[in-house]
């Protein structure tokens, strides 16, 4: 008689199923996102919420920066915009007619003259990511032996030293008086950004293109995600994390793992500047203030620390409730007001207490979900598609499947 | 004076050829208080030392100084002759030394296998940018790595690998103390210590601890056991350090140490180590009168 000795069932592992969805989830969403503007055309207004929507790219990018730094790697940053400031900054005052060299250059990345300093868009996209990708080491560098409070602390700090700094290097300072020039506008902003041209595409006011490079970005930001989520040092990250005493003692050098954590966050930051600040032809110290550092913390604990998924879909949320709900949700007061005659509702401005409603939405959450809406709890286990056979193969050598001898 | 000038001599003691692991007079002081005091502990490959002493006696606190966790006050530490005295806990690890916890310190929300392939992280060679590009050679290592973490993974029986791919949260208590000697063992160490590898353990579990551990060594890897259990210490060591107080008061073959007035005196008491003492004599006495 034939012996068959099963082998035996182990439950499929969560993120296979999780694997499957994930795939048809962003599939969906790629398809979706790609035909956005075409759908936009029978209302209108097609401009207006485009703009809107680029605007929540740069948030998910952002978004996404921040959980390297927060949901991998454990670390809370509460000075993000810095990153995001360096970004937009710097490719501000290469590509713009706020400097107005009196020599002239000219090279396919970079090129001076009395019209200002043009710099290759598609290369210091790269490059200011990387500048700031730089910064993120500099604020690394003092904070390594800090934890919990205390590095939060010390990144708030940083935050607003950055702020302050692109303030006053502005015209009217104190510095001016020693002969400086005018280096970042100031509270003036700096404007007169030059804008990218993709073969006959000129980027410009029409915020389709910008829509569609920012989606290639914020594709391009994803992979990276996801990439270093499934990797040594995404793994060092999750370690560090859990026991950062245990994570030494497996071989993880503790420094450079959480140099590159702040480094690769504030890289993604460095690309949302880039495309911001080309957009919208300027930028102002108004966009880089403590309470978008905390908008964007917003997004990654709404949407899921750690879980790339949920970080965009937070993004989206608070874009959505910025750009839309909240003018909406005027508007219903106001008539609501105007038809029961009540004043306070006719007079109430829902966006000026944007920030109450933040707050009040993360105590809802940590009461109620405090995972996130998509959860990371399989985090690390959603794409790779080498597992199955890995784990196909470990169990049959196992328990091989024998049919008996006869 | 002479005290002093003893421990000056101990400082000075020569290294000791084809030793894995040498401290010499290694010392640490918290204030005032020295936890660890001026010991002499070598081991060769393939050894098993087991260190035991009452609580409080600085057996974890040696772990933590070989291991780099805490910088020693006076004293060297060699690791195959080179001198790592005062080094970060992970160059240690790339020496060879590699430990567990006596309070379980695993990656609580990462999966089991994800445990053991940290454990694998100094063997992998892709960096930043093999990791976001995910380049054929960080693709292979990363399967290898799999595969190499399966193999530590079936040392285990099937206590771990059909867990593999649960979070290590989620495993018991028993399989956990287990994980993190996988973990630990993935780094392919050179020297292994187990702090307390069994307590806890009902006595099948440790039983079968103790099977895995006399499994895993070999004659490449030497591991210091510190151990309660005194049976489990006596029956894997080749040898043993006792320590009291952070001073070695004993050292030899776990018979040896049995009957070692000093060590009934550190874990019973004087007036206990003097009833021991005489049990002994007449155990003897019996013995030799049985011949």
């Amino acid at each position: 008689m034939a012996t068959i000795v099963r082998a035996p069932q182990y439950r499929l592992p969560a993120w296979f199923q999780n694997n499957r969805r994930l795939t048809i989830g962003w599939g969906t969403t790629l398809i979706i996102a790609l035909l956005f503007p075409l759908m936009l055309n029978p209302t209108g207004h097609i401009q207006d919420i485009t703009g809107d929507v680029v605007e929540g790219e740069i948030y998910a990018m952002l978004a996404l920066g921040l959980n390297v730094v927060v949901g991998f790697a454990g670390l809370l940053d509460l000075g993000y915009a810095a990153f995001f400031a360096i970004g937009a900054y710097s490719f501000g005052m290469l590509s713009s007619s706020h400097f107005l060299p009196s020599s002239s250059f000219s090279s396919p990345f970079i090129s001076w003259g009395p019209n200002g300093i043009h710099a290759n868009f598609w290369f210091f996209l790269l490059a200011c990511a990387m500048l700031a990708a730089l910064f993120g080491l500099i604020l690394g560098a003092p904070t390594l032996r800090l934890r919990g409070d205390y590095l939060a602390i010390v990144t708030l700090g940083f935050g607003e030293i950055v702020h302050k700094v692109v303030v006053n290097l502005g015209p009217g300072s104190t510095i001016n008086a020693f002969g400086w020039p005018d280096i970042t506008g100031g509270t003036n902003s700096l404007d007169g950004i030059f804008q990218p041209s993709f073969g006959p595409v000129q980027f410009s006011t029409d915020q389709v293109p910008w829509y569609y490079l920012g989606l290639g970005v914020l594709a391009v930001i994803i992979v990276i995600a996801y990439s270093l989520q499934n990797s040594r040092l995404g793994r060092a990250w999750v370690a560090m994390r859990e026991d950062e005493l245990a994570a030494a003692c497996m071989g993880i050098n503790l420094r450079n793992t959480k140099l590159l954590a702040f480094s690769m966050g504030a890289f993604f930051s460095g690309f949302a500047g880039v495309v911001q600040g080309s957009r919208l032809t300027l930028v102002d110290p108004s966009q880089f203030t403590f309470q978008i550092s905390i908008s964007i913390l917003v997004m990654v604990v709404l949407g899921g620390i750690g879980s790339v998924p949920g970080v965009v879909l937070g993004a989206g949320i608070i874009a959505l409730l910025q750009f839309y709900l909240l003018h909406q949700l005027n508007d219903w007061m106001h008539l609501a007001g105007t038809t029961a005659n009540i004043g306070l509702l006719q007079h109430i401005d829902l966006t000026q207490a944007q920030y109450l409603i933040f707050g009040i939405m993360l105590v809802i959450m940590m009461i109620f979900r405090r995972e996130g809406l998509i959860p990371s709890s399989q985090r690390r286990r959603e794409l790779r598609p080498a597992d199955e056979s890995v784990l196909a193969e470990e169990n049959q050598s196992l328990y091989t499947v024998r049919s008996g001898e006869a | 004076m002479a005290v002093a000038r003893e421990r000056l001599s101990t400082a000075q003691a020569t290294v000791q050829p084809g030793a894995l692991l040498q401290t010499i007079g290694l010392t640490k002081s918290f204030g005032g208080l020295a936890a660890v005091q001026n010991i002499d502990f070598h081991i060769s490959p393939g050894e098993i030392v087991g260190v035991i002493g009452p609580n409080g006696a600085g057996k974890s606190t040696f772990f933590n100084l070989i291991t780099g966790l805490y910088k020693p006050t006076r004293g060297r530490i060699l690791v195959a002759g080179q001198d790592v005295t005062g080094k970060r806990p992970d160059i240690l690890l790339r020496a060879g030394v590699a430990r567990t916890f006596q309070n379980i310190r695993l990656f609580q929300n990462m999966t089991v296998l994800d445990n053991v392939l940290v454990g694998y992280h100094t063997r992998l060679k892709s960096r930043l940018v093999g990791d976001i590009l995910k380049l054929p050679p960080t693709r292979r290592e990363e399967r290898e790595a799999e595969r190499r973490a399966f193999e530590v993974l079936r040392l285990f029986d099937d206590r771990l690998v059909p867990h593999s791919y649960e979070l290590a949260r989620n495993l018991a208590y028993a399989d956990r103390r287990l994980l993190e000697i996988a973990r630990a063992l993935a780094s392919s160490p050179k020297l292994l210590l187990l702090d307390e590898p069994t307590v806890g353990m009902n006595p099948a579990e440790t039983e079968n601890a103790i099977r895995i551990i006399a499994k895993i060594r070999s004659a490449d890897l030497a591991i210091i056991l510190i151990e309660h259990k005194l049976n489990v210490v006596m029956g894997m060591s080749n040898r043993v350090v006792v320590l009291d107080y952070g001073e070695k008061i004993a050292e030899g073959t776990p018979r040896e140490v049995q009957t070692n007035e000093k060590v009934i005196e550190a874990y019973l008491g004087r007036k206990a180590a003097a009833q021991a003492a005489a049990m002994l004599d007449r155990r003897d006495a019996l013995e030799e009168a049985g011949q």
